[in-house]
């Protein structure tokens, strides 16, 4: 038993060591990071390196770094990355894989304690044994870390120093903290994510929920065992009231914490129209894969795609009921190799023109949908089998 | 709602349903060769009269052969003079050069030699006269732009006026009459000029010089509305997909698609006297007009057609009528996904077999990185072959050796890892007895893991039918040419129970392996390796990367497949 879990860890290790080895080799080939790093699918404004380094350059010779209308990245970057230049470009190099493998083990360590929580929960008998083995455990986080590591999508992000990756970190520590029940940390790092690309304001929703709900994750139990729970249930609504007040001042708190740290850094609030502004009027028209409106996100890249397919695995269970992996993948194949080709087409050979790019766009966001709408089919299907073990093998009819 | 009328018919339409996917799936494996055969079908559906459509100027700026021209016989007579004053000079090119240089800066234009090219610039008209072929015109473009790419190197250039909008390369071999223009308009990779630019062309021809058009030096020559009949149409079509798919350019005017420069080349044949002759009169006034009308266009040429075949010079098919049979080919096969699913009476709504995916993709990637080592050694052939020479071996033997001994090493290596992998005659034996146990129980249960082979195969199919239709959009000859050689054999190839049938596999994918296809072609293949080797490092022809680094290393993946262990 114990040597299974030694294996497992070594394995662990392997896969992080393979991962480090690669993104350092890959780092050595100037080529393909200058590449990466001017990808319009990699990179967009409001993630990009090279608009970094120039309000960087900017910043450091005291000229205000959102002048120039290039730099739409939040001032905090640019005291973070302020010590790093005087550092040879290795070491900014080495920050990003660290980063990167400092993800992958989140999102391990994401995956044990949600199988510690989910461990008494019903499930499909059939095809999920009930399995209590360590070995199991440890094998399915190490998996969930190797797959978001050995990506391509993850690969080519880390390599193109986009800094979407402080936010998938942040994303990550939040998720991590407040499933561990930290509310502080948990706050502090969806803040900081909110902070870093706006976006992730949405999540405190469900991290003010999984921070009230942590470690009494019953409500989901089948129906049947539902009834002796109503009794308390008053006393149980007022304390909930509390923490959930707790965990949205809080977060506001962090939040005006960055903010005002941010305006004392760059003197001037000029960022919040350089940064949160460009996310929501969009006045930089880069090119980009996203149709606004079909991924609900300006500025799209893959390293956001990369970041929410790591957290796919974590429920291995509901990929098992998903039906069109196949075909998904397919999408994704397919608009990752057409993008750049099109792309070519348009800027460089000029047979093409800016529909082909955009034509190849929708094709992405249609695969991000269907891959949305068949991971959520999958989970009413699995919760319906949960609840219903004898109509399991019937066919599903809609009316 | 819940009356039985509704729930008779709610099931009823559930047994139609059913009955619906059982005959799909009776009848999607037949399916996929019947479209295989829809795309070749289509394919020489392609040069028929009925299927393509009358070129038409679709840029109105052009105006094509409405222009005044006023080249006329005086200039053809200066024409002659320079023309028997070029050729009483010796053949050597300084001096030629000198004086073509002296002439044009007699007539006002200033000139500028660079180290084997003369250059002129003129108000907007360049005229660029070369010497060594296309190695000239690159180092020109290279050093116009600014945009030193391959190993030319050439002297800086001093006269520049803008971005260039259009070019037309004069080839007119010798100084006697000819009696056909050909057109020649594949560039590097398969890069078409924009149809406008032949359209016009055409056009100028057929109205101010009445001159029989040719496509490339097929013999097949067109008068004015003359569509010529299917199997000439066939013979273009054929010729120009050769040219695409080989990458190669079909002449000088192939280099400036690289700068965004729409270019045909326009060379004077010399045919049986049976065609009236034209010479500097007929040649001069179509250039002229050609160039007033180029001279309208306000901005770069963007209406027509970039995506084309030419069956004859005034008839063309759009990527919308050729691409479909393209994406036929690929995707005949590619969509198959492994059957393993049992025999249920319902389907069920999860997937009970594992695959395990991760072995598969191990070997796709290995069998790329051979690919992609093959490729650097190749493109160090000359390197390679200086050592051989050293080691008094043959020429090009040592790079075929080590290209040999890699692919068998690597293909032996994963072979055996898949019979190690592959479960005993014991475990076999354990599992019928399991499943014989479970199916009293009448519940469906976990299955035993698929095959590596089964996984490994609908990977590389996937991954064969996206490279070809990623490729279609944008070298279709190209990607027709691959999907005909490797649709078939890779869709029917398969682990085999007898080893003759293994062997036959493996000869056949020997065959349509990039040095079985060579040996088959019947070209001498070091001086085939040298000049494709030329085109890739001087004009950037992706033909060897492409074939080491996608269709090998799929091959080889086969090659894997066919004698990996059945179960």
């Amino acid at each position: 038993m114990s040597t299974a879990i030694e294996t497992s860890i070594r394995r662990r290790d392997l896969v992080f060591g393979i991962a480090f080895i690669t993104r350092l080799l890959l780092f050595q080939f100037s080529e393909v990071t200058d590449i990466l790093a001017s990808r319009v699918e990699v990179v967009t404004p409001i993630t990009s390196f090279t608009r970094l380094t120039e309000g960087l350059y900017l910043f450091q010779n005291g000229v205000p770094p959102y002048d120039g209308g290039v730099f739409h990245q939040a001032p905090l970057l640019l005291a973070f990355f302020q010590p790093l230049s005087y550092l040879p470009d290795q070491f900014t190099s080495l920050i990003y894989i660290l980063i990167d493998l400092l993800l992958a083990y989140l999102l391990s360590q994401i995956s044990r304690i949600k199988q510690q929580l989910y461990k008494d929960l019903p499930r499909v008998d059939d095809i999920e044994l009930i399995d209590d083995n360590k070995n199991e455990e440890e094998e399915s986080s190490w998996v969930v870390a190797g797959l978001y590591l050995f990506n391509p999508f993850t690969i080519a992000t880390c390599l193109s120093k986009s800094t979407i990756t402080f936010t998938n970190l942040s994303i990550a520590l939040g998720t991590f903290y407040s499933l561990k029940g930290n509310k502080i940390h948990g706050c502090f790092w969806i803040a900081m994510a909110t902070y870093l690309s706006f976006y992730p304001l949405m999540l405190i929703i469900p991290i003010t929920m999984l921070l009230v709900n942590s470690g009494k994750i019953m409500s989901r139990t089948p129906p049947q065992q539902e009834s002796f729970s109503s009794s308390s249930s008053k006393s149980i609504t007022i304390s909930k009231k509390i923490e959930i007040a707790q965990c949205i001042i809080l977060y506001i708190g962090w939040l005006a914490v960055l903010l005002l740290l941010s305006f004392i850094l760059v003197e001037s609030w000029d960022f919040l129209e350089a940064t949160y502004g460009v996310i929501l009027l969009l006045p930089d028209l880069t090119p980009n894969i996203g149709g606004i409106m079909a991924v609900f996100k300006s500025y799209p890249s893959i390293g956001d795609a990369s970041f929410y397919l790591g957290f796919l695995p974590i429920y291995s269970e509901i990929v098992k009921y998903m039906r069109y992996n196949f075909f998904t993948t397919n999408i994704f194949l397919y608009s990752s190799l057409l993008a750049p080709i099109f792309y070519h087409l348009w800027i460089y050979a000029g047979s093409g023109n800016a529909n082909f790019f955009y034509a190849i766009t929708l094709v992405y966001s249609v695969g991000n949908i269907i891959l949305l709408v068949d991971a959520t089919f999958a989970m009413l299907r699995r919760e319906f089998d949960v609840w219903n073990p004898k109509l399991r093998y019937c066919e599903v009819t809609q009316r | 709602m819940s009356t039985p009328k509704s729930a008779s018919a709610t099931r009823a339409r559930l047994q139609r349903r059913r009955a619906l996917l059982r005959t799909l799936k009776l009848w999607i494996p037949r399916l996929r060769f019947l479209l295989f055969a829809i795309g070749v079908g289509w394919l020489f559906v392609l040069p028929s009269n009925e299927y393509n459509k009358h070129t038409y100027i679709s840029e109105n700026a052009l105006l094509p052969g409405q222009v005044n021209t006023y080249y006329s016989w005086p200039q053809v007579h200066e024409a002659s003079v320079y023309r028997d004053n070029i050729e009483s000079i010796s053949t050597s090119s300084i001096e030629r050069t000198a004086y073509i240089e002296n002439e044009l800066r007699k007539v006002g234009i200033k000139t500028e030699t660079q180290n084997f090219t003369v250059n002129a610039l003129g108000k907007d008209i360049i005229i660029l006269i070369t010497d060594g072929g296309e190695a000239g015109v690159q180092a020109w473009l290279e050093a116009y732009h600014d945009n030193p790419r391959s190993d030319i190197m050439s002297s800086p250039l001093f006269l520049r006026s803008g971005a260039i909008q259009a070019a037309v390369n004069l080839d007119l071999p010798g100084t006697k009459d000819y009696q056909v223009l050909g057109i020649f308009y594949e560039g590097v990779n398969g890069q078409l000029p924009n149809l406008d630019l032949i359209n016009t062309i055409v056009r100028i021809v057929r109205i101010s010089g009445r001159i029989p058009i040719m496509l490339h030096d097929t013999g097949h020559v067109y008068w004015a509305n003359d569509h010529g009949d299917y199997y000439s149409s066939l013979y273009n079509l054929m010729l120009t997909m050769k040219y695409q798919a080989l990458g190669h350019s079909t002449g000088s005017h192939g280099l400036f698609f690289r700068y965004k420069i729409d270019a045909v080349t326009l060379y004077g044949h010399r045919m049986e006297a049976s065609h009236q002759p034209f010479m500097f009169l007929e040649i001069g006034t179509a250039v002229e007009s050609t160039f007033r009308s180029l001279n309208n266009l306000l901005e770069h040429f963007h209406q027509s057609f970039f995506f084309y075949l030419l069956p004859s010079p005034e008839k063309y098919i759009s990527i919308g009528s050729y691409l479909p049979p393209s994406i036929l080919l690929a995707h005949s096969q590619s969509s198959k996904e492994p059957k393993i699913e049992q025999k249920f009476p319902t389907p069920s709504p999860f997937n009970r077999r594992p695959r395990r995916i991760l072995f598969s993709l191990t070997v796709l990637i290995t069998t790329h990185a051979t690919g992609i080592m093959i490729f650097f050694m190749i493109k160090n052939y000359f390197l390679l072959n200086k050592l051989a020479s050293l080691l008094f071996i043959q020429d090009y033997f040592l790079v075929l050796a080590l290209i040999i001994f890699i692919l068998i090493k690597v293909s032996f290596v994963l072979v055996s890892i898949m019979e190690s992998r592959a479960p005993t005659k014991n475990q076999i034996a354990h599992r019928i007895e399991k499943t014989n146990d479970t199916n009293s129980q009448d519940r469906p249960q976990q299955l035993e893991p698929a095959a590596d082979w089964i996984i490994l195969k609908c990977f590389t199919l996937a991954f064969t039918g996206m490279i070809i239709s990623c490729l279609s959009v944008l070298n279709f000859s190209l990607a027709v040419f691959t999907a005909l050689i490797v649709i078939i054999p890779f869709s029917l190839f398969q682990p085999h129970e007898s080893k003759a049938i293994r062997y036959f596999q493996l000869f056949v994918l020997c065959l349509i392996s990039p040095p079985g296809l060579l040996l088959l072609s019947g070209v001498d293949v070091g001086n085939f390796l040298k000049s494709t080797l030329m085109e890739y490092q001087l004009l950037g022809n992706y033909i060897v990367p492409f074939v080491c680094c996608l269709y090998w290393p799929n091959v080889l993946a086969y090659t894997v497949i066919v004698q990996a262990p059945i179960k």
